[in-house]
């Protein structure tokens, strides 16, 4: 059969096309039904208990929407940094006899603010990351 | 064992969606997904049901589930405690449909030989069950038995229909929940026993009228001759304290003091720093409920216990302090040794005694609302004597909730997480309650109770060997 009279403006390509177009049809037509047959078959019965979260049983405390420590974000920041300036180090390490000592001395600078900026930020406290030792006192429940 | 068969309402005429029911029905009985759930002894066999030898795989219910989001299939196993009760029917609920219920073993059958304040007497009082499992516990061969019987139920529904949103058909779970004296007796006589006395009653508390114990012979308590350290340790103590420590003899076990309670504090600290050997550590706090002695007049309302342990010489210590009063107070020894603080939190719990100082004075194992304190020779021994727990009580005794166990200084920025009951590291003992700062663990509490059987309370009532 020669559907290429059918669909001359599709392209040069037309018998490829037309599969492409079937295939695609079906896909979607089968991702439907099968959307659509689990919506309606599916047992949906919405209880409050049902559509609460789970918590090994128990009511949960509070909201799961957080603000996150701010620790995990520095710490992929910095180590965002200090890698793409390895890749520096690696190509100036590589052409190290055609750049001489001027490019000896370009990296030398180029690592010394590194390191400036890497001592900046511990003083600042960014790299500290670890358990807050939080001394608890007792609880202040009178025992009547 | 027993299935209660709803009457399902066949559609008579129609061959082709009885013929759907066969097909969905097959494969739903050979791809039950029970909830990962335990909550006593009765769970180890369970467990064994999933191994090798039992090999649960040839049922096609293998898949155990640790999120009741996933499980259609609830195995209690074990004692439904009235303070596990309301995990459990929120985990029955949070399960999607259609799903079932075996409830594996005496006690979540009918509260087993556990008809004491702390236990569910059967647990279709607040939940639908399917399937029931007798047996104490019962072997792994009974449970697959169970399992069986539920396919076998599961091949009678006729869930085409509400699959395709017509009317009638059944599927999953559709047991009435039972009520106490209308659908279900927690009569423990069985029926036509009616005209007899409830077990035991004669020599429970608080009566123990025609006792028999004076009638029978009975060998004579063991008695110790107290050593030389320990007379030498009797002799400092009088020394010391004169009247307020007084030595009881004869004893069976230990060397036992009885100290006044005003000293009480003085003689701990002695014993823990200066005393030859020193009394280290701390072994037991416990209480008596003297109220029905034989001879009341001999005894106080109730004595506390203080066991001692030294370390240096391997030697014990007893220590005993009259209370008098139906409030009685003693004074907390927390700050002498910090491990009081459970043991008067149970005391506290069971026998109703406060102790003054104590920073944190509340139930140990009971619920933070349970009315009494269960020790008392006064409060009620069995949970048939008592009103029975029912589903509207599941829905209203909620465990407490976690903030108020955990202080939140951090405010917006931690994360409050229960673990347990239901848990696969705690599987229904014990909750932890943990306030989360990113990973790290910022403020810990804890909270037991979930697994009580009141023993010790239901002991006295029984013959020895009838004593769990």
């Amino acid at each position: 059969m020669d559907f290429s009279s059918n669909i001359p403006a599709l392209s040069p390509w037309e018998p490829g096309m037309l599969s492409l177009a079937v295939y695609s049809v079906m896909v979607l037509g089968l991702l439907g039904l099968i959307l659509i047959l689990t919506a309606w078959l599916g047992e949906k019965k919405k209880t409050p208990e049902k559509l609460r979260p789970y918590e090994c049983g128990i009511i949960p405390t509070g909201l799961a929407r957080l603000r996150y420590p701010v620790p995990f974000y520095l710490v992929a920041t910095f180590f965002l940094i200090f890698d793409v300036e390895a890749a520096f180090i690696f190509t100036w390490a590589i052409a190290f006899r055609p750049l001489g000592w001027a490019g000896w001395l370009q990296i030398s600078f180029f690592i010394i603010v590194l390191l400036v900026s890497l001592f900046y930020l511990w003083k600042k406290g960014g790299l500290d990351w670890g358990p807050v030792t939080r001394i608890t006192p007792p609880r202040q429940e009178t025992s009547s | 064992m027993g299935s209660r068969h709803q009457n399902h309402t066949a559609s008579p005429g129609n061959f082709f969606l009885s013929k759907i029911d066969l097909l969905i029905n097959w494969s739903r009985k050979y791809s039950l997904w029970p909830l990962f759930f335990g909550l006593s002894c009765c769970f180890i066999e369970e467990a064994t049901m999933l191994t090798s030898r039992y090999d649960l795989a040839r049922f096609g219910a293998e898949v155990m589930r640790g999120s009741p989001r996933q499980a259609d299939l609830l195995i209690i196993s074990g004692t439904v405690f009235k303070k596990v009760a309301p995990v459990v029917l929120r985990l029955y609920e949070q399960m999607p449909e259609p799903k079932w219920v075996i409830s594996m073993g005496s006690c979540s059958n009918c509260g087993g030989m556990y008809d004491v304040y702390s236990v569910v007497q059967g647990v279709d009082q607040i939940l639908p069950v399917d399937v029931y499992v007798p047996g104490c516990p019962p072997r792994p061969e009974a449970l697959l038995q169970g399992l069986v019987l539920l396919q076998e139920k599961i091949m009678k529904e006729n869930p085409t229909r509400p699959i395709l949103h017509f009317d009638g058909g059944s599927q999953g779970s559709v047991q009435p929940v039972l009520v106490d004296g209308v659908t279900k007796e927690r009569d423990a006589r069985g029926p036509g026993f009616d005209g007899t006395p409830l077990r035991g009653t004669a020599v429970t508390p608080p009566g123990f009228w025609e006792s028999r114990s004076e009638l029978m012979w009975t060998p004579p308590p063991r008695r110790i001759e107290l050593t030389e350290p320990e007379q030498t340790l009797a002799q400092t103590l009088t020394a010391r304290f004169g009247e307020a420590v007084r030595q009881e003899a004869p004893t069976s076990d230990m060397p036992a003091f009885k100290v006044d309670a005003a000293s009480l504090k003085e003689v701990l600290r002695f014993l823990k720093t200066e005393a030859q050997p020193k009394f280290r550590r701390l072994e037991d706090l416990t209480a008596i409920d003297e109220s029905t002695r034989q001879q009341p007049d001999n005894f106080p309302d109730f004595t506390l216990v203080y066991h001692l342990l030294s370390y240096d010489e391997a030697r014990r210590l007893r220590l005993k302090v009259d209370l008098h009063g139906q409030e009685p107070e003693a004074e907390t020894i927390t700050d002498i040794w910090p491990a009081a603080n459970w043991y008067e939190r149970e005391v506290f719990d069971m026998f109703g005694i406060r102790f003054q100082g104590h920073p944190d004075l509340r139930r140990l194992i009971m619920p933070y609302d349970w009315e009494g304190h269960p020790l008392r020779k006064t409060y009620p021994d069995r949970a048939t004597a008592m009103a029975p727990y029912t589903e509207a009580d599941a829905r209203r005794y909620q465990p407490l909730d976690a903030g108020i166990y955990l202080r939140r200084p951090e405010g917006d920025e931690e994360l409050i997480l229960n673990v347990g009951p239901h848990h696969l590291s705690t599987h229904g003992l014990m909750r932890f309650m943990v306030s989360l700062r990113g990973e790290e663990i910022t403020d810990i509490d804890m909270d037991i109770g979930y697994h009580h059987r009141g023993v010790n309370q239901q002991s006295p009532g029984l013959l020895c060997h009838l004593r769990p």
